[in-house]
């Protein structure tokens, strides 16, 4: 928003604390939802890392990946990255229904919307089914 | 200052955001879980056997690229709940990082299996 006129109001900016979210409960959840962010960049940056081992000079990349998995402060990370990634996926199934409004079918006097409830377990059963499947996949490669 | 009105380039982060919001909530858990018995000594993540093969380097790229445009969408817009004014120099870092970290997730990914099947007359570590 460019405005090149000359301005002599002096609006009131009320003062925000750094906290401002810590009173409300509903704030410190958005805050963590938020939050689960820094968690998934640090899991891409963990597989990138552990990508590039082969490249480096180093012996046995196989044993390399369970000496960084092992290493306590990684383990700490991934744990709380695991929580993350379940508080964020409880948090995005819900929000779904909000996202995309789908209609129970096409007829035009029809207005009744799949209910919300729909979406949520239609997610949550995905995401069993994907786990299972990644799980077994990468046990048994 | 220009007066044609330019086209956002929102709505492309925001596809990649919520794909990205997608990968994390659908397919993090079984990786964290696998990733965190490996770290206990539990010899399940087998994570090189599946990057040599073409699905699973792709499934990888997808996971690692979806957790960057994800995260570093949520962090750029959550800077303003942080108190920090957003500027075009914070966006060039996340959106530019997320890219050149895609790029070198892709080389190092499909790298790996190109040259472990031999496509590529390299070789590795092993």
């Amino acid at each position: 928003m460019d405005n090149n006129v000359k301005s002599y109001r002096k609006p009131y900016n009320r003062p925000v604390k750094r906290t401002w979210w810590a009173d409300w409960s509903f704030y410190v959840a958005y805050m963590l939802r938020e939050g689960t962010a820094f968690l998934a960049v640090f899991v891409a940056l963990e597989l990138l890392v552990i990508t590039a081992l082969p490249f480096c000079a180093i012996k046995g990349a196989d044993a390399a990946v369970t000496a960084v998995l092992s290493n306590p402060i990684a383990f700490i990370l991934n744990l709380i990255a695991l929580v993350a990634a379940v508080f964020h996926a409880f948090t995005w199934y819900n929000l779904m229904p909000k996202a995309m409004r789908m209609f129970f079918t096409k007829k035009p006097d029809d207005t009744r919307l799949i209910p919300d409830k729909f979406y949520v377990f239609g997610l949550w059963g995905a995401t069993a089914a994907a786990t299972l499947v990644i799980i077994l996949v990468l046990t048994l490669v | 200052m220009s007066s044609k009105i330019r086209r956002s380039d929102e709505p492309v982060y925001w596809g990649l955001f919520g794909a990205g919001g997608m990968v994390v909530g659908m397919a993090l858990p079984a990786l964290l879980i696998l990733m965190l018995l490996q770290g206990l000594g539990v010899n399940c993540f087998h994570y090189f056997s599946l990057i040599s093969h073409w699905w699973g380097a792709l499934a990888i790229f997808v996971i690692i690229a979806g957790c960057l445009w994800h995260g570093l969408h949520r962090i750029y817009h959550s800077l303003h709940d942080l108190l920090i004014k957003p500027t075009p120099l914070h966006h060039y870092v996340l959106y530019w990082g997320a890219l050149v970290l895609t790029v070198l997730a892709g080389v190092f990914v499909f790298g790996y299996y190109l040259i472990i099947n031999g496509f590529l007359n390299l070789s590795l570590q092993q």
